[in-house]
């Protein structure tokens, strides 16, 4: 077995709220990701996934813990190496309307990251930009266009092409999918899964739709306020689910067939909202919506506990299990 | 429907005709720029004038036609006969205003009740939505309420005056899953209590196949298929609902496998082509698609489809 790409290690984040009080983004969440595979990162909005990805980047400062990448710790490294250990890892956003600079051309884009650390000469740039563009899916022609002549799918193609600009190791990728349209939708999932396999790429998903999580994911993490309350290879996760929140999770997901979900609708759906992450119940954060809360819920945080084999990990937080 | 300073534009919806029934639900699917929104809206005569205009067509209420009414009658029908929940709770609340205030003048631009009575039919309507402590709720403003709970305040507003049909313009597309099941719980059981007819429009094809009676699929400004739901997805005439159906990975989509893709895009309302708008994109097109749009016919019982080569049934 080869050594992981990624291991993140207790990893924290607090944010200061104005009144003084702390409000946990990122609770010790610790997982590792090895190379040419994908890690689903699955949970409503607000319960700090996006925040999770950030902080790998060191885009936010980690509160706590640490995260290895490629052999260094990214949350020590000073700025000079910091820059150098980031060319291997890359981000790709929700929005790619928000993501590109509406006044560059979508050539330069794609270039930018090239400059920014002086790899080749203008010429080699140039025609990098053009395998690039063709290796989305897109005309060499693009590069002298500019964003908003593009569609959305067309867009998020463009930022795929510049977080491909540095050959990186690690695509961190915040809801991809999520703005497009369900027939481009496929498109692109289809064109990462593609890159993934002819580059040996590592992929960190985050997406609130667990289908698509299913789709790309060798693991996935299900977070919970900023835990992860359930964690192991994605066909087990999906399909023998663990924990409440989890089995609340898929129950919600309307599944496009109707005789399913005719059967479905006597499930009684997970009741209430999402408590504020700034206000955390005590004992185990699920408590207040899980339909089988037992007292010791109510005042003792679950342990992670391991249901799966040594070969095939499986780690679930719930008392349940204890 | 058409776009433009004067009437003549750009035709946005071209030629659809629907009906919703009491007690029914009908789900409008398609993908963005097909012109759901837009048909759902002027159906009601809720679009601007200019720049939309209605180039032809007839609309009813009952007995009653839409098309001909002043904006003063259609004032008495809009939030009385008929109530709307637009997409984005964020923007659709006066945030100015008190919660309270916002769903008094929904009922009081209606009903002339005595003071004491509004306020039990409000706090009634929020019971009803399953907003708990109500009272207090009242006195908020909408920035203080989650996103979940302003779409109940949103559906509450729609509800108040019992409406015969509900609009509702992508309710849940801004919300978890989780919040998702409770609101489309909560409109299934206020459908059949009130026996409202509900249209909703929606690009999630599962909320279609768990919420409605019958579906129809627009593309490109035109409605291409349309089908009670269980026939709809069981045997999908059209190509591109076919395409559609199966380029959504779903939880039994195995890992890797390329996922079936419609390739290309939806053309801009400006510049559709003559024929069949989705002929571009389809792999069964024929000269006859490029020549003119195929007209949407019945094909068995209940079950309509705008194509000269639909797909086999098996």
């Amino acid at each position: 077995m080869t050594a992981p790409l990624l291991d993140v290690i207790e990893l924290s984040k607090s944010f200061r709220l104005r009144d003084g009080r702390q409000l946990q983004a990122v609770d010790r969440v610790s997982f590792s990701l090895r190379k040419g595979q994908t890690l689903g990162v699955v949970g409503e909005s607000g319960c700090g996934k996006s925040t999770l990805g950030r902080v790998i980047l060191r885009l936010i400062e980690p509160s706590n813990g640490s995260v290895r990448f490629m052999g260094h710790d990214v949350t020590l490294l000073p700025p000079p190496l910091l820059r150098e250990v980031r060319k291997h890892m890359q981000v790709i956003f929700q929005d790619p309307q928000a993501a590109l600079d509406p006044r560059m051309t979508v050539g330069r884009l794609i270039e930018e990251p090239l400059v920014i650390h002086r790899i080749g000469s203008v010429a080699e740039r140039q025609s990098e930009v053009a395998r690039l563009l063709e290796t989305v899916g897109m005309s060499a022609e693009s590069a002298a266009r500019y964003p908003h002549e593009f569609s959305g799918g067309q867009r998020q193609r463009i930022c795929i092409a510049r977080a491909l600009a540095l050959k990186p190791q690690l695509i961190v990728a915040d809801e991809p999918v999520s703005a497009l349209d369900v027939s481009v939708q496929s498109q692109v999932l289809n064109l990462l899964t593609d890159l993934q396999r002819k580059n040996d790429l590592s992929y960190l998903f985050i997406s609130h739709n667990l289908a698509v999580v299913k789709y790309v994911s060798d693991a996935v993490a299900v977070m919970y306020l900023g835990r992860v309350v359930e964690m192991g290879e994605a066909s087990q996760v999906f399909e023998t689910p663990k924990h409440p929140y989890t089995q609340a999770l898929l129950d919600a997901i309307p599944d496009p067939e109707p005789a399913k979900q005719r059967v479905a609708a006597s499930v009684v759906p997970l009741s209430g909202e999402l408590p504020s992450p700034d206000k955390l119940p005590s004992g185990c954060r699920f408590h207040t919506r899980c339909l089988q809360c037992m007292d010791r819920c109510r005042v003792d945080a679950p342990q992670p506990v391991q249901v799966g084999t040594a070969n095939n990990p499986h780690w679930v937080e719930c008392h349940l299990w204890n | 429907m058409s776009f433009g300073p004067r009437p003549g534009g750009a035709r946005v919806v071209d030629g659809v005709s629907f009906r919703v029934n009491a007690g029914e639900t009908l789900g409008i699917v398609g993908e963005s720029g097909c012109g759901k929104s837009v048909m759902a809206m002027s159906a009601i005569r809720l679009q601007a004038s200019p720049p939309s205009h209605i180039e032809s067509g007839q609309l009813s209420l009952d007995e009653l036609d839409l098309t001909s009414m002043s904006r003063t009658e259609l004032r008495d029908v809009w939030g009385r006969r008929i109530g709307v929940v637009f997409q984005d709770p964020m923007t659709s609340l006066n945030p100015t205003f008190t919660v309270g205030d916002q769903l008094h003048e929904a009922l009081s631009l209606h009903e002339s009740l005595p003071r004491s009575k509004a306020r039990a039919r409000v706090l009634h309507m929020l019971d009803r939505v399953g907003v708990n402590a109500p009272e207090s709720r009242l006195r908020q403003y909408p920035h203080e309420l989650s996103g979940g709970l302003r779409q109940r305040i949103l559906i509450a507003m729609a509800l108040i005056c019992r409406p015969q049909l509900l609009i509702a313009d992508e309710p849940t597309t801004a919300l978890d899953v989780t919040l998702q099941a409770q609101i489309l719980d909560l409109l299934r059981g206020l459908r059949d209590e009130l026996g409202m007819g509900i249209l909703i429009i929606t690009h999630d094809l599962g909320v279609v196949a768990g919420f409605c009676d019958r579906v129809a699929v627009m593309y490109a400004g035109r409605i291409v298929e349309s089908a009670p739901v269980n026939l709809l997805f069981k045997e999908p005439l059209h190509p591109y609902t076919c395409g559609l159906l199966a380029s959504i990975p779903r939880l039994s989509t195995p890992r890797g496998i390329a996922l079936p893709v419609i390739e290309g895009r939806v053309p801009a309302a400006a510049d559709r082509p003559t024929g069949c708008a989705f002929g571009p994109r389809c792999a069964r097109v024929s000269d006859a698609c490029r020549a003119s749009p195929p007209p949407l016919q019945e094909d068995g019982a209940e079950h309509l489809v705008a194509c000269y080569h639909p797909m086999e049934r098996t």
